[in-house]
């Protein structure tokens, strides 16, 4: 009888262990790829922000730029001329 | 003594078994932890991901816009390298379409408007208004006028030509003699490219280039010595006659001295003086009736085989 219990609870604590390796393995797997997952989401906001940033100083420096700039209508006019003499030679 | 030893052994197997219920239960106990810890992480998973591909989304966009935006940026590095460089590829253009219309097999005709003596305070913007205004191109043959550095950058800036027409065009002193015509000529060149920063190399003679013979000069000699100093040379084809003259003429007199001339040519060059309000007057209508005529509006180039370089 004794023995039948040891060994029952032999069983039993073998079922328990695997039941809780698996369990466990399986916990740190989610878990691992939810800190990765984590760290993506908090690197690519960060990413956004630095763009974002970028994006405004840079708009910033075109309009000041932009502003009064003979030598930039100036390019852009010859841009567009060009594109119409491009246009009228490519019809021949 | 022997009992003693039973009941030793009997509550050590009785300790073992606990222990062993006492691990299982803790087992069981973890097995439920990390299956109930699990549920939620795999939540936590699966929400984070969604959220990351949305970033992601977000982000793809974000980097699109900034390459758009830096490259908006990037174009005012080096302006005048760009500038430089296009005007280049503009203008091989414009001497091909040239030879194009010259040869006949084009569906088009070419026409240079140029415009003498200038700038005029009062006038010269009202010229590059309608030229603006049509987006026409020509070519002011500038004099060195002080106090007038806007009207100068302007015809640069809407991609006219400056053509070199001497400092003073002073008829009687410039043709003094060859030194004197040169001397005046490289100094409306450096004033030019003092102001402008670029190099004059399309020049028109003051009363054009039979005045060089009327005034008692060596014509073969003043072309030798313009050459050496790089520039082509021209005249024109068909002219307003708004430069003076015995006789009165109205805007219509000019429009057709013009028109009814030029639809026998392929390529003309057009003298005018952008002082005159008469000119002013019949340009729309001249630049009208020459695009219906078949005619593109070019700048005038060194390279262009209208300009005479012997
Ligand atoms: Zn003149």
């Amino acid at each position: 009888m004794k023995k039948f219990i040891r060994i029952m609870l032999i069983i039993l604590l073998l079922c328990f262990g695997a039941v809780c390796a698996y369990t466990g393995w399986q916990f740190f797997t989610l878990y691992n790829t939810d800190s990765t997952l984590k760290k993506d989401i908090k690197e690519t906001s960060e990413k956004m922000d630095d763009a974002d940033k970028q994006i405004s100083d840079l708009n910033k420096e075109i309009e000041s730029l932009s502003k009064d700039n003979d030598l930039y209508t100036e390019y852009q006019n010859w841009q567009r001329q060009n594109r119409k003499l491009e246009e009228i030679l490519a019809r021949q | 003594m022997a009992k003693t030893e039973q009941k030793t052994g009997r509550n050590s197997g009785q300790t073992v078994n606990i222990l062993l219920a006492v691990i299982c239960i803790v087992l069981c106990a973890l097995s439920i932890y990390f299956y109930r810890a699990c549920d939620s992480l795999n939540t936590a998973v699966l929400s984070d991901d969604a959220e990351l591909s949305e970033l992601l989304a977000i982000y793809d966009e974000k980097s699109a816009e900034l390459a758009e935006v830096t490259e908006t940026r990037e174009a005012f590095n080096d302006l005048d390298g760009k500038i430089a460089e296009i005007k280049e590829v503009y203008f091989k253009n414009a001497v091909k379409a040239e030879e194009l219309a010259r040869s006949g097999n084009a569906d088009f005709k070419v026409c240079y408007l140029t415009f003498d003596d200038g700038p005029y305070v009062a006038t010269t913007p009202l010229f590059l208004d309608v030229l603006e205004e049509y987006d026409v191109q020509a070519t002011f043959f500038c004099l060195a006028k002080e106090g007038l550095d806007d009207l100068y950058k302007r015809e640069k800036m809407n991609c006219h030509t400056i053509g070199n027409h001497t400092a003073s065009h002073t008829i009687r002193y410039v043709y003094s003699s060859i030194d004197t015509f040169i001397k005046d000529l490289e100094e409306n060149r450096e004033f030019i490219q003092n102001l402008l920063g670029i190099t004059t190399d399309v020049m028109r003679f003051p009363g054009g280039s039979p005045q060089i013979t009327y005034s008692g000069l060596n014509r073969t000699k003043m072309i030798e010595r313009i050459q050496e100093l790089h520039y082509g040379y021209i005249d024109w084809t068909l002219m307003t006659g708004d430069g003076g003259g015995p006789y009165f003429m109205t805007p219509d007199e000019f429009l057709h001295n013009v028109v009814d001339y030029s639809a026998d040519y392929d390529v003309i060059s057009v003298l005018m003086h952008d002082y005159s309000n008469n000119t002013l007057a019949c340009l729309p209508e001249m630049i009208e009736i020459l695009k219906e005529q078949g005619y593109i509006f070019l700048p005038l180039s060194y390279d262009a085989p209208i300009v005479k370089k012997e």
